[in-house]
């Protein structure tokens, strides 16, 4: 072993694993295990339809989920959400709420965080198991956008969702960046009481759309 | 009270209002996870093996994992930096800052920082840093310690956050819940944006990818990372895992350990500055592995502490905690894990200092049954234990009676015998008034039954009389349950 004082902390902490792993009579090995060992979907009847799990766990998870963009509309309008972002690129796709009455903006300004009642981006992919929503910073036209509005829309597209966590984990996309989104942004630190909308969106909405 | 162990004087002294604090957060959660671990999984306890093993495997081979995972990071573009103690920890994530003109900062949850307690540090060094997590946020502004590592202010009740709100000037006096969310949320938002820097912990580390997995229902860290330009993650050496596949379970398991979810509301898979198209989220990021003894825990029993996922389970289930409190244990990381831990990251000079905590447990082994990653933390307070009189750590041993005369006595049989009988003189004597300290604090919160000394023997010695034959002997009742209980 080399001198701890002529050496990097590097170094000095790979030296003193070195010398450690001297002293393990068995090291303990690397299990082999199917890698949905852990998925509680597991549970469920055979068949179950991905959608509509996906849809279910969601909304157990205190997110809301449409098929049509009216329905959307409706849900932020109850929200009093009139105007926000919105991906430029979905820009056309959603003029029913434009339709509806509501502002869409392209454009996200930083300073103008407050602004923006609500903010529409597109999801990488969804997870039925755990209603998780995947998000990525190639697919989401802005992180900010995204986490600082009080409601966010995730756009998915319904043939995106794969089963299980372990599914979602297996093909996780090349990207700087990936966010599972289940439900809405919540905190329990004041005596364990569940409010929705600590930092992030108090509204977690999704639009199910097809490719 | 009249107990030496400072553990006991500690609960004995805590407010009713703190009790009641503890007893509802830790009572609620342990309930949450059962429920949820019952409504997905059959077997719970072979999940928890398998994820001990693939931790206790990750450790057993920290070198080749670190090295691996240091390749991955730098792939990435994401600065690996060693830390050997928290002072060298302090130093890096200072430097890193210094060097981008890095005034203002945001944090998230990491129990390493609190190892390091780099946010008096920072704040010292004329950096303005903030705890983002509501939690550690209040933690923060009343310059006190969390007490749980999932739930920092278990110990406190809206009324007193309330009036620390109040005190640092976030508004009128509001005691609801959600009123106290807003506000923090309201401010905390500017200084998200404000921020040059975003410090987080991590909670897994794919050495395979070289992804750094991040949960916060809160939303907190990834608000901070999409807002700041510089990204700094600091963990402990074993926050790895081998493989990206290994995500799978062990989020599956901290979910529903932690917080009784089934998934956590936002995991983060930090893997590198953003992307050119991407507006927002870090130009530059880092990654600061810290030891602080925890090599020292490598090849021996104390090893399989370092597969801690931080989920605080244990600190639900354990009676004691529930008792105490978080604070009681003097240390960053409470409960019975924080007992085991707490004597190692202390390092052999602080050893003696903490070696009281391994007495502050039933060794009922429940934290063991919930834990994860099935760490077998009675056993390894048995060794704390051990060591301490070993040592002759003068406070584990406060107020426990020398057991040498015991020891004569009990490995004699003749000597047993005749003390048995005389024993019996034992009942005539008012214990509780005994000049002895010991015996005193051990009856204070007990009663005794009336002495029997010698009676076992005697019915021994007629029951063999009359049963050679070797037949089941056992009282009818007792025999009788047997067969219910198959
Ligand atoms: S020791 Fe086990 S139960 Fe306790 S916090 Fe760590 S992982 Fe959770």
């Amino acid at each position: 072993m080399s001198d701890a004082r002529n050496m990097n902390d590097r170094d000095r902490i790979l030296d003193a694993i070195r010398g450690a792993r001297a002293r393990i009579p068995e090291p303990c090995a690397y299990p082999d295990y199917p890698s949905g060992v852990a998925t509680s979907a597991a549970r469920l009847p055979r068949g179950t339809d991905p959608v509509a799990l996906f849809r279910r766990r969601l909304e157990e998870a205190g997110g809301r989920c449409f098929s049509e963009a009216e329905e959307l509309a409706m849900a932020l309008r109850e929200e009093r959400a009139r105007s926000g972002y919105c991906d430029p690129a979905l820009l056309g796709r959603l003029s029913a709420l434009t339709q509806a009455g509501l502002d869409l903006q392209g454009e996200f300004l930083r300073e103008r965080v407050d602004d923006y009642a609500f903010s529409i981006t597109s999801a990488h992919a969804g997870i039925a198991e755990t209603g998780s929503l995947v998000l990525t910073d190639r697919a989401t036209s802005r992180r900010l956008a995204a986490v600082a509005t009080w409601n966010h829309v995730a756009v998915l597209d319904r043939g995106s969702i794969v089963a299980s966590l372990a599914d979602g984990i297996e093909t996780l996309p090349n990207d700087p960046n990936v966010v599972y989104v289940t439900g809405s942004s919540c905190t329990a630190d004041v005596e364990g009481i569940l409010i929705r909308g600590a930092h992030g969106p108090a509204e977690q909405f999704c639009l199910l759309v097809d490719a | 009270m009249i107990s030496k162990q400072a553990i006991d004087n500690f609960a004995a002294n805590l407010p009713d209002e703190v009790k009641a604090s503890v007893r509802d957060g830790t009572t609620s959660s342990y309930d949450k996870r059962l429920e949820a671990m019952e409504a997905d999984y059959e077997d719970v306890d072979a999940l928890r093996a398998l994820a001990g093993q693939i931790k206790q495997h990750t450790v057993d081979h920290l070198d080749d994992y670190l090295r691996q995972a240091e390749a991955r990071l730098a792939e990435r573009r994401i600065t690996v930096h060693y830390a050997w103690d928290p002072e060298a920890a302090r130093r890096i994530v200072l430097d890193i800052l210094a060097q981008r003109g890095a005034t203002r900062v945001v944090k998230s949850k990491s129990m390493v920082s609190e190892e390091a307690a780099l946010t008096a540090f920072l704040t010292a060094q004329g950096i303005e840093t903030t705890e983002s997590d509501l939690g550690e946020f209040i933690v923060q502004l009343d310059e006190d310690h969390p007490s749980h590592v999932v739930k920092p202010i278990i110990h406190k009740n809206r009324r007193q956050i309330a009036i620390t709100f109040q005190q640092h000037g976030l508004g009128d006096y509001d005691e609801d819940p959600e009123g106290i969310t807003r506000r923090a949320r309201t401010f905390m938002r500017e200084r998200f944006l404000a921020a040059d820097a975003a410090i987080s912990g991590a909670n897994f580390v794919s050495a395979e990818s070289g992804r750094i997995a991040v949960v916060t229902n809160e939303g907190n860290s990834r608000f901070g990372v999409a807002a700041a330009p510089l990204c700094i993650v600091l963990t402990g050496i074993e926050k790895l895992l081998p493989r990206d596949r290994d995500f799978g379970l062990f989020l599956s398991l901290l979910a529903r350990s932690a917080t009784g979810q089934r998934m956590t509301s936002y995991v983060e898979f930090l893997h590198g500055p953003r992307l050119d198209t991407q507006p927002d989220g870090p130009e530059e990021m880092h990654l600061v592995f810290m030891n602080n003894h925890r090599t020292e825990a490598l090849g021996t029993p104390f090893s399989s502490a370092l597969r801690c996922i931080r989920c605080g389970a244990c600190m639900n289930v354990c009676p004691v905690y529930r008792q105490t409190s978080g604070h009681a244990y003097r240390n960053v990381y409470p409960g019975p894990i924080g007992a085991v831990l707490d004597p190692i990251l202390a390092g052999p000079e602080g050893f003696a200092e903490q070696a009281d905590l391994a007495r502050a447990s039933t060794l009922c082994g429940a934290c063991n049954e919930v834990c994860p990653v099935n760490i077998p933390i009675p056993d390894l307070l048995v060794r704390h234990r051990t060591r301490a009189v070993e040592e002759n750590a003068r406070i584990a041993n406060l107020g426990t009676p020398p057991m040498g005369g015991w020891a004569r006595l009990a490995t004699s049989p003749r000597t047993w015998r005749a003390g048995m009988n005389a024993s019996n003189a034992m009942n005539y004597v008012p214990l509780d008034l005994l000049p002895v300290y010991p015996v005193r604090a051990w009856l204070e919160q007990r009663e005794l039954p009336d002495w029997r000394g010698g009676h076992f023997r005697s019915w021994m010695r007629k029951r063999d009389g009359h049963d050679k034959a070797g037949t089941d002997t056992r009282p009818s009742e007792v025999a009788g349950k047997g067969s219910q209980d198959e």
